[in-house]
Order: C-alpha cells, then sequence, then structure tokens
C-alpha cells in the first residue's frame, strides 16, 4: 500500500490548521474537565494528553500518515482500555530507541513511521514535529492564559 | 525568495531568474513559511529545494527550470507553461519532470543570456545536475535536442561539470553527471538521495539549532531528541493543564465572554458552521466515520437551534482566527452546548468501530 502521490509533498501546503485545532483541543479539553472532576491528577493529565494528540491527528487531516496510525493507536487503546481496564498513554514511546538502522529510533517515534520508506518518513517526521510543536504552543498559551492563579 | 513573490509583471523574466539565483547561492537555508495559501510559494519551495543543489554551470536549463518550477508564479510570462497538464492531481508534488519540462521550454527562450549565469551557476552548487523529463510531456522530447545545443554552446566556457548527452531510452530522461553511471538504477538512487537530501534540509530549518550540524546521523539524533523533547512538553502541559483544571471552566467563560461582543453578527455564523461542518467530517474521512459523523451533525443542529449569543460566539470562521494570539481569540463558545453532543465523539464506545478499526 503506497500513499497516493498527492500526499507525497514537502511543503507545507497541508499544514495544520491552528484555529481547527484550537478548537478541538479546547472542546475536548472542557470536555475533560466536566466528565472527570472528581478523578486523579493524573487520570485526567493522561485524557488531556490523549485529547491532544487527537486534536493534533484531527487538525492534520487524513492525508498524513502519521495522523491516521495516531488516531489509529488511539482509538485502538481506548477500546481495550473500557476492555481490561488498562490505561495507556498513547503517543509517548514505550521504549528507548536502540541502535541498528538510523532511522528505527525515528521510526518507533513518528506513529505509523513503521511502515513507510525513508523518504516518506523524514516527510512525515517534517509534518509530525509541525503539528507538535502547533500543539505545544497552543497548550503552552492556554496554560498562560489561565495565569498564575490557575492552580 | 523574495523575487518569486513578486508579481510576474513587475520584473522582467530574466531579472528575476538573475534574482532568484542569486539569491539561492547566496542563501543557505530557507525557512519556510506555513503559508496555505502559498502554492506557487510551495512549488518554488520545492524548486528552491532541488534548484539548490543544481549548481552546474553548463545545465543552466535545469537551473532555470528550478527557478521556473511554479507554474503558478510565471504563467503570465510564460504563456505556453500555462497550458502545461502535469499528470499528478493538484499539481501538489512538482516532481523534476515538470520542472525540467519548464526548463526545456525556457531554454529556447533565453538562449542569449546564459553567460552571465553561467558563473552563477558554476559559483555556489555542487555541480548537481541531474533532472528527469517525462517524455509525453508538451514537447519534452522535442525540446530535449533543442536544449542540448543551447547547453553545450553556454557551457563551451565553463569550466565546471558538464552534462552529457543523456541516453534516450525510455521516457525518463534522467541528466547524467560527468563520469557517472548512467544506468537507470544509479540514476534513480541518485534521484532518491536528492530528495532526502531535500527533506533532511527542510528537516534542518523545522529542527531548532540544527543547521551546525552536518551528517545525516547528527541530524537524526537531534530530529529524535526534538520530537522526545515535544512529547515531553505535551506530557508536562497536559498535567499541568490537568491540575489546572477546577478554574480553567472559569477562565475560558470569560475568556468567550470577551469574544462575544467582538465577533460579528451570525450571519456568517451560520456559514461558518456549514464550512465547519465540512471540515470535521472531512477530517473524520477515516474507518470510525460512521461513529462520528452523525455527531457532529447533531451537535451542529441542537447548535443551530439553540440562541442568539451561542450563535454569535460561534461566528469564526477557522480561517478568520488569527494565529499569534490564542490565548484571546477561542472562539469555542457555548462548550457547554457542544461538549454534552461531542461527549460522543470522545467518548463513544469504539468497540464496534475497532472491527474495522485496524486496516493496515
Amino acid at each position: 500500500w503506497r500513499a497516493p502521490p498527492g500526499t507525497r509533498t514537502l511543503t507545507p501546503r497541508f499544514g495544520p490548521s491552528k484555529p481547527m485545532l484550537a478548537f478541538r483541543f479546547l472542546r475536548a479539553l472542557t470536555l475533560v474537565h466536566r466528565t472527570a472532576a472528581n478523578s486523579s491528577n493524573a487520570a485526567r493529565s493522561r485524557r488531556i494528553q490523549r485529547a491532544a494528540f487527537a486534536s493534533m491527528a484531527y487538525s492534520a487531516g487524513p492525508r498524513r500518515a502519521w495522523s491516521r496510525a495516531l488516531l489509529c493507536r488511539l482509538h485502538f487503546h481506548r477500546a481495550r482500555r473500557r476492555c481490561a481496564g488498562r490505561r495507556r498513554a498513547a503517543g509517548v514511546p514505550r521504549r528507548p530507541s536502540t541502535t541498528g538502522s538510523p532511522a528505527d529510533g525515528l521510526r518507533r517515534l513518528v506513529p505509523g513511521g513503521t511502515g513507510m520508506d525513508y523518504c516518506g518518513l523524514l516527510e512525515e517526521t517534517a509534518d509530525y514535529i509541525r503539528c507538535l510543536s502547533e500543539q505545544v504552543k497552543l497548550m503552552q498559551s492556554i496554560v498562560d492564559s489561565v495565569g498564575p492563579g490557575g492552580r | 525568495m523574495q523575487c518569486l513573490r513578486a508579481p510576474p509583471d513587475d520584473l522582467s523574466i530574466l531579472e528575476r531568474q538573475g534574482a532568484c539565483l542569486l539569491n539561492w547561492q547566496q542563501q543557505d537555508q530557507e525557512q519556510p513559511n506555513y503559508n496555505p495559501r502559498g502554492r506557487g510559494y510551495c512549488r518554488q519551495m520545492q524548486t528552491s529545494f532541488q534548484g539548490l543543489p543544481s549548481g552546474c554551470g553548463g545545465d543552466k536549463n535545469a537551473n532555470h527550470g528550478y527557478v521556473h518550477g511554479s507554474i503558478d508564479c510565471f504563467s503570465n510570462g510564460w504563456p505556453d507553461l500555462a497550458n502545461i497538464r502535469y499528470p499528478v492531481p493538484g499539481a501538489a508534488t512538482v516532481e523534476e519532470a515538470s520542472i525540467t519540462n519548464v526548463s526545456s521550454n525556457s531554454s529556447r527562450k533565453r538562449k542569449a543570456d546564459k553567460s552571465p549565469r553561467s558563473k552563477e551557476n558554476g559559483g555556489g552548487g555542487k555541480g548537481e545536475s541531474s533532472c528527469k523529463r517525462i517524455k509525453e510531456e508538451t514537447g519534452g522530447g522535442a525540446t530535449s535536442e533543442t536544449g542540448q545545443p543551447n547547453k553545450k554552446e553556454a557551457a563551451s566556457g565553463d569550466a565546471s561539470k558538464k552534462n552529457d548527452k543523456p541516453p534516450k531510452t525510455d521516457c525518463i530522461h534522467v541528466r547524467a553527471r560527468r563520469g557517472q553511471a548512467t544506468d537507470s538504477h544509479s540514476l534513480a538512487e541518485r534521484v532518491r538521495r536528492e530528495r532526502i537530501s531535500q527533506r533532511m534540509k527542510y528537516l534542518q530549518d523545522l529542527v531548532p539549532g540544527c543547521s551546525k550540524i552536518t551528517g545525516k546521523a547528527g541530524m537524526l539524533d537531534e530530529i529524535i531528541n526534538y520530537v522526545q523533547s515535544l512529547q515531553r512538553q505535551v506530557e508536562f502541559l497536559s498535567m499541568k493543564l490537568a491540575t489546572a483544571s477546577p478554574l480553567m471552566n472559569i477562565n475560558i467563560d470569560n475568556i468567550f465572554g470577551r469574544e462575544v461582543q467582538i465577533n460579528p453578527s451570525c450571519k456568517s455564523g451560520s456559514t461558518a458552521m456549514t464550512g465547519m461542518s465540512s471540515e470535521l467530517l472531512d477530517q473524520s474521512c477515516l474507518r470510525f466515520d460512521s461513529l462520528q459523523h452523525p455527531h457532529p451533525c447533531a451537535g451542529l443542529d441542537m447548535f443551530m437551534d439553540s440562541s442568539d449569543l451561542v450563535l454569535r460566539q460561534n461566528v469564526n470562521p477557522p480561517v478568520a482566527v488569527p494565529d499569534a494570539s490564542f490565548g484571546s481569540s477561542f472562539d469555542v463558545n457555548g462548550c457547554s452546548v457542544w461538549s454534552t453532543n461531542l461527549q460522543s465523539l470522545y467518548g463513544v464506545d469504539f468497540q464496534q468501530g475497532r472491527g474495522a478499526a485496524l486496516p493496515f
């Protein structure tokens, strides 16, 4: 299965949509706060982290392999969690990168990186980095806007 | 790169070329601008990545092609190029074929001005001069012959690498470097390497502090570290957001309270809603569509029925939100209205979707 040629772009043509990212993430954030107000902080933070990755993946669109893989992973873990009551932090690497092919560490980090050739992996990494940095900026600005009295 | 953004009518074609080539010779890196409107710019970025290594003095056609890879920018100046239809939909991937097609057309027009270019081209580049062509493109095959004598006569006075006559075996023509193997495998390998190096350069621009690192291994380590640090930051910030939760709601409402006065009337709100709904739907064209599609619609319907205040709050079409000021420009109003409906988006049990969930 190869990606259609339209997706192999080097350029930020399908870059992250910042307003949609903000929209989705805030929506998820308020949802988490309302529904899990009495659960532990760690559980809430995990949910927020998953919501962050989900909103990232949704706003990046289905054209990117990493966003598809990330959403698959999130939904899969959610289903497993509801079955078995386990909790996993999606999007966080579970193993340190080992030596071997130089791109292996990167493949583990970027969602969906294992099934890609090196060239596509670099492109997906670039897009993933862009989206991640946007997400981090967004979350940082939310934290800042809550203010020092936010706790 | 600024020259390429200038409207084509302002500068002559030749001046533009010269300016652009000079820019590329001088610049090692470029800061990618995430301009969703800049399709032309995006192509220019592609062409710039391809143009950077190609400094061969003899192969000015390739350089010209790299300059003029962007059809959007130069269609006014190149009426014959505007008719070129590329096989790739959206022409997002400006393959080297299209670029060299442009270059072959441009070479015909610019015979006389090769000599001043040769010095610029030969000076800065690495001498890589391979380019791909697709024969069935408009006159690509025909212009290749005309292109070659032009190149040869221009390269006569040039000390840097020249092009060998490309072997015209099949539809894809790749120009081999002097003294290099010309079989298809090595050429394809070279193209692949070029592509990889383009992407590595792009990543180098993206990752801060990577400009001083040379070598692929070090770059990869830097990239890995950066991705890991970003993921850790997300985790840390989510922890912070979780602990700040009880007061978060109040603040968000306050933020949206400010936005109410700012936002315009709700007439555009309905269009924004439809736009946003279609966007939501577009973005969820994954395997979980069946679970997601009804819910945004339901949410939107309920939303449209709700009060004026909520409608006005949700006016903001996605494109209108300014990029920088996240703190005050959140238009995710009526979260209370949304969240109950959209709880299904995030809280629904995906078990039934799980069976179809893993297509990979």
